[in-house]
């Protein structure tokens, strides 16, 4: 006779295989304690990480969450280490399989503890939203003069949306401090210029109505009671750029 | 009743207990037609407009020598890169070139793209790295063995199904893991961070950059500005609450009863930041799937036993 044992694949099969399968996967459930070697390795490959963080981030490893981070990731590698069905299913696998997984969770725990930066992309540090912010915030606000004297409202996000907010904020964040810090005249203030010119450039493709100035605000605004309708701001114009130059 | 029919009755022993060739299909076909869809649709060629002095390369792609990133920051190599990158992920979607090759290409392709629009990044944000992650792993299990529209002669493997059910089990583990850590490092950075105001502030923050501004007042955008409204104890519990969901993802692998629970909390968390901050997180709100075992498994055999789908005979 003919069974599908897997889609796709016409196996001609005796009538047991099946059964025979899903007895194997039941008893593949569960949890049971890796062998000592099992665990050994475990064990090993854990204080090479923490090794590996306590000398890529230097003193400030020694900080008490990083240890708790480092045996709560511990106990997750036990866990599934433990789980019948994932051990059985990797280790019934080719060796390419077997490597692949091992290595891309490494390489995920080594991101998570030795990244937090940009050196160790595509491995980097999960960590969003661990901060507790200040009660008031500041950002940076684009607001463009036209030739025929309107005022509009930039989003360099909408003219650039491989960069998303949390990308392309950050990099005009950080460059607008740089530009401010160092003066008109320098090389951040220059960048900064460049960057501005091709928002303002990328604005005006296609527009009736271009852009002649592109001005850069710094927007302070208390958090504390937070702001739900209109609400007057402390901004002031810290840059601009013009068209012609 | 035969015992053959009386098995698919069966509950599944753990998730992905059932996966087969065309479940391991199925998932390519999500993983890489997400990149697909997320490239279709992202001008990457513009980005040569910006000036060189904001790109900074981050990790793997700070080896490559300045003169090759001339070249390649190019508006002509962008596109050419981005449509050369849409070619081989249709491709490996469709399984035409079913060649782990070019998986790998693809692939190696995909951390370039991400590592480039991050290289105009101030820092490093998360969206789309679980999906990379999962392409990468994919590279090394047999992903083409189900669901091709092109026939591929292959031998029946050694492992049986279990190189298949370790692939969706590799997936949902590395998926898991990107909430598990963010939790985690919250909870270790002082529970006390529950008890602040951040989650509020950071909603009105949101809402504030996004608003409309004249050059003297700020209009915070409709929907954030609404949710404030709420109580400050509600933002308290939410944090705490999403992050206890973070927490529990990778729990969705090992119990069939939390799954469901897991699984729809994390969909409500992402719809939550997406209409609370406008931050939106759809490549991992596609990726949830692969918690849906039984009607994963459901799906890729009905698409296997559609008239489009290749018979393939095993030698």
């Amino acid at each position: 006779m003919v069974h599908r044992l897997q889609a796709g694949h016409v196996l001609p099969q005796r009538p047991g295989v099946a059964v025979l399968e899903e007895r194997r996967t039941a008893a593949d459930q569960g949890f049971a304690r890796p062998a000592v070697r099992e665990g050994g390795i475990l064990a090993g490959i854990g204080l090479l990480v923490l090794l590996a963080a306590a000398a890529a981030l230097g003193p400030r490893w020694r900080r008490p969450g990083l240890v708790g981070e480092w045996a709560t990731y511990m106990v997750l590698a036990y866990a599934v280490l433990s789980w019948r069905p994932f051990r059985s299913a990797v280790a019934r696998s080719g060796r390419p399989q077997r490597a692949a997984v091992a290595g891309c969770l490494l390489l995920l725990v080594m991101g998570q503890f030795v990244g937090g930066g940009r050196h160790t992309f595509p491995f980097v540090r999960f960590a969003m939203f661990t901060d507790p912010g200040p009660p008031d915030t500041h950002h940076y606000s684009y607001l463009g003069l036209t030739r025929t004297g309107r005022s509009v409202q930039v989003d360099p996000v909408a003219l650039y949306p491989s960069l998303d907010r949390g990308r392309f904020v950050g990099r005009l964040f950080d460059s607008a401090e740089a530009a401010i810090a160092g003066g008109s005249g320098s090389g951040a203030g220059e960048a900064y210029d460049d960057l501005l010119l091709a928002l303002l450039r990328r604005r005006n493709l296609g527009r009736d109505d271009p852009l002649v100035r592109l001005d850069v605000y710094l927007v302070h605004t208390d958090l504390d009671p937070p702001p739900r309708h209109r609400t007057t701001v402390a901004a002031g114009r810290v840059w601009s750029v013009e068209a012609g130059g | 009743m035969s015992r053959q029919a009386a098995l698919p009755r069966l509950a599944p022993a753990h998730l992905h207990a059932r996966a087969t060739a065309s479940s391991l299909g199925l998932a390519r076909v999500l993983v890489f037609g997400i990149w697909l869809c997320h490239l279709a649709v992202d001008p990457l060629q513009r980005l040569a407009e910006l000036p060189r002095s904001a790109f900074q390369p981050p990790g793997v792609l700070a080896v490559v020598p300045g003169r090759v990133w001339e070249i390649a920051l190019r508006s002509s190599s962008l596109l050419a890169f981005r449509f050369g990158l849409l070619l081989a992920l249709a491709l490996v979607v469709g399984g035409l070139v079913p060649s782990q090759v070019l998986l790998g290409m693809t692939a190696a392709g995909l951390v370039v793209y991400q590592g480039l629009v991050r290289s105009f990044s101030g820092h490093m944000n998360h969206a789309e790295l679980a999906l990379l992650y999962i392409s990468m792993l994919f590279v090394f299990f047999p992903v083409f063995d189900g669901l091709t529209v092109r026939p591929r002669r292959t031998r029946a493997r050694p492992g049986g199904r279990a190189p298949y059910v370790a692939g969706m089990l590799a997936a949902c583990l590395v998926l898991g893991l990107t909430y598990f850590f963010v939790g985690a490092v919250r909870l270790w950075k002082g529970v006390d961070l529950f008890g602040t105001s951040t989650l509020r502030d950071l909603i009105s923050s949101f809402a504030l950059q996004d608003g409309r501004f004249d050059g003297a007042s700020v209009v915070p955008l409709g929907v954030p500005a609404a949710i404030l409204v709420l109580p400050p104890l509600t933002f308290k519990v939410a944090f705490a609450a999403s992050t206890l969901v973070e927490l529990s993802a990778p729990l969705a692998l090992f119990s069939r009863r939390l799954r469901p629970f897991i699984a729809a909390g994390l969909l409500f968390f992402h719809l939550s930041i997406l209409v609370a901050m406008q931050v939106p997180f759809p490549e991992n709100m596609c990726l949830l799937a692969l918690f849906s075992g039984t009607w994963f498994h459901r799906a890729a055999t009905w698409l296997d036993d559609h008239p489009f789908a290749v018979r393939r005979a095993v030698r």
